[in-house]
């Protein structure tokens, strides 16, 4: 529920609060000046009747008309209000609200008992009447507001809307910067401004960033060379004993994945860089066939069974070398972690390609697979940052990468859905 | 051995160009104690002077210079018809680089960082296709090697080989005498496609096979295993 939606709804319920207690409140207010308006009516009939008995005496009261009984008394009596009720004259059969007022007046040294009375008659009904009109339209007029206000709303939050649409767009890793839309209304436009300035400084800061960790990986590349070209040196040494060979071997090793996880991370930054812009229609399965040409020994050599379907004509538009590098580490994946005797199967059709291998299922959270360092416990030697290529590569064509394990067959399924050929 | 990379009496003369004086020290050391005639320059500048003044049989270029690119290097060399093969060498793994590198006229492309071994194949490959057009062959102990077909003989008999454990004889007897390791041989045959840390079983077997191969031709074993470290292809102590 919006913001203005949540308000209306409080204003509505604090509307209808107001009217139910305003209802009753109004009644009594009317009811009671109207009491009060009887009361003065009566106590003037009372000082009329007083005049009259002290010009003409009791013969000139007529007390049919003036509903009104006078009658002779000797002693004085408090002036006593009251409400009863009495047939109606009018309605047979119906009952009608009284006021009457009993009290002694003294006329030509007579004392005498008045009783007046008024019935409220449509007095009740108007009270009802009145309040109930009167809080209607105080509700209709609540509703009117709210839907003006509501109607108002979305053209006053347009612009709101607008930025978060652009803040949804908004992706660090792209080029580009996004363009919040102007507003009339200075908070909006405030904020707009402030958005601007953020998302400039945050791809500045990006970019910075990428721009470090690219010229890192460069710099690191020549004393790693030096490194290896000692290391190339030194075993050609004649006075080594066995023991320095393993020595050797293991600095040897170390540096090699130094320099791989170098390499890694400097594609990963220059595939986040948009460094390889250069697209091309490619054949995948000419691709695939190249691919798994170089992957075809390593198959064999852990004897696993190898079944490929592809289909012949399968065509994406992407950028050749990144072709390569998705396909390479998808196959490394398999040729690493397929047990022994195991099976691989590659089918590539129009819409999907799907590379599936047998295998223990995941030691960590699927979600985990495509992360960088994600690796597996038993195997601390791998860089762990194949995947992370794989996945960088499918984002950045827009292909849907998904992994899942399939429990019937134990097999770890990668599929990776083609966008049609542009 | 040595007597590949000389034509006649003369040694290859080699210009290296690297600005990193270690690593240019390691490679002109490696390549001298391997029969090249190499000289060094650091800069740009003193590079462009020397393949000014001299002919070089191979260039090989570091792509960043201080004062310099190298492509401009390879661009000289080809406006002035230079028959010298051009090997480029950078920390860049950049395909863009190394499109207009080739495209320029080299001859070959090697990422920082490499194995000497790797370089002294690359550098034999390019003279080789440079010096005899591909039509070389060679002589190592009771083997004669054609490269550029990608045949050997024993005793005038052919050896039929995969094009995997031809690339990996040509790999050891280019780097005859010397221990190579596991990882240099690896890379260079399998390249990126191999997993490294899987390798070593996997090229016992290729080994294993090849020098099978070789032996019942009738060939000595020249293949020798150094336990922990890698292989050594050696004619004389076989």
């Amino acid at each position: 529920m919006s913001l203005f939606g949540q308000t209306a709804r409080y204003l509505l319920l604090a509307a209808l609060l107001t009217a139910i207690v305003g209802s009753a409140g109004f009644y009594a207010l009317i009811h009671w000046k109207i009491r009060h308006e009887v009361d003065e009516l009566l106590t003037n009939q009372v000082r009329q009747v007083e005049w009259r008995l002290g010009q003409r005496g009791l013969r000139s009261i007529d007390t049919i008309d003036d509903n009104l009984l006078v009658t002779r008394v000797r002693q004085s009596l408090v002036p006593v209000f009251t409400d009863t009720l009495v047939p109606n004259a009018l309605k047979p059969g119906k009952l009608v609200a009284m006021r009457q007022l009993l009290t002694t007046v003294s006329a030509g040294g007579q004392r005498y008992r008045v009783r007046v009375w008024q019935p409220y008659y449509e007095f009740t009904e108007l009270t009802i009447d009145l309040s109930v009109w009167v809080i209607l339209f105080f509700l209709v007029l609540m509703a009117l507001a709210v839907g003006i206000g509501l109607g108002l709303a979305g053209r006053l939050w347009q612009p709101f809307y607008g930025i978060i649409a652009e803040l949804d767009r908004f992706r660090l890793d792209q080029p580009g910067q996004p363009a919040f839309p102007p507003a009339r209304v200075r908070e909006f436009a405030l904020l707009s401004r402030s958005l601007t300035d953020l998302t400039g400084k945050l791809k500045q800061q990006f970019l910075l960033q990428k721009q470090f960790t690219e010229n890192a990986s460069h710099e690191l590349q020549t004393p790693l060379a030096i490194a290896s070209a000692e290391l190339d040196f030194i075993r050609q040494s004649p006075q080594l004993t066995e023991s320095d060979y393993t020595h050797l071997q293991r600095a040897t090793d170390a540096l090699n994945r130094l320099s791989q996880l170098n390499r890694s991370l400097l594609l990963l930054t220059q595939v986040e860089n948009d460094q390889f812009s250069a697209t091309e229609v490619l054949n995948l399965r000419d691709l695939v066939g190249q691919y798994l040409g170089d992957f075809e020994p390593f198959f064999t050599h852990k004897n696993l069974t190898c079944r490929v379907e592809v289909q012949p004509a399968v065509y994406l538009r992407m950028n050749r070398q990144l072709a390569g590098v998705l396909l390479t580490n998808l196959l490394k994946n398999v040729a690493r972690h397929a047990p022994a005797n195991g099976r691989v199967t590659i089918l590539l059709t129009q819409s999907v390609l799907t590379i599936r291998n047998t295998g223990e299922p995941l030691p960590f959270a699927e979600s985990q697979l495509f992360g960088r360092f994600i690796k597996n416990p038993t195997r601390p030697d791998s860089i762990g940052l194949g995947l992370a290529l794989v996945r960088q590569i499918c984002d950045r064509y827009q292909l849907p990468l998904a992994y899942q394990y399939d429990r019937e067959t134990g097999e770890h399924v990668f599929q990776i859905q083609l966008a049609s050929p542009t | 051995m040595k007597q590949a990379v000389s034509s006649g009496s003369t040694r290859m003369k080699l210009l290296l160009v690297e600005d990193e004086p270690l690593l240019s020290q390691s490679v002109c050391q490696y390549l001298n104690e391997e029969g090249y005639l190499v000289t060094t320059a650091g800069t740009y500048q003193e590079a462009s002077q020397k393949i000014n003044d001299y002919d070089y049989e191979c260039v090989v270029v570091d792509l960043m210079l201080p004062d310099g690119q190298g492509l401009d290097l390879v661009r000289t060399l080809k406006q002035r018809k230079s028959p010298a093969g051009i090997i480029i060498v950078t920390a860049k793994d950049a395909l863009a680089d190394k499109l207009t590198g080739l495209e320029l006229g080299a001859d070959d492309y090697l990422t920082k960082p490499f194995h000497l071994p790797e370089l002294n194949a690359r550098l034999r490959a390019v003279l080789r296709r440079r010096l005899f057009g591909g039509q070389e062959q060679w002589q190592v102990g009771e083997l004669t090697l054609w490269p550029g077909q990608q045949r050997v003989s024993v005793q005038g008999e052919d050896v039929k080989l995969t094009g995997k454990e031809y690339e990996l004889l040509l790999f050891l007897a280019t780097n005859a005498e010397r221990i190579l390791s596991k990882t240099a041989i690896v890379e260079h045959v399998w390249g990126d496609a191999m997993d490294v840390a899987d390798s070593h079983e996997f090229l016992y077997t290729h080994v294993k096979n090849l020098r099978r191969k070789l032996t019942a031709a009738g060939c000595p074993d020249y293949v020798q295993t150094r336990y922990g470290m890698g292989y050594l292809f050696s004619v004389k102590n076989a």
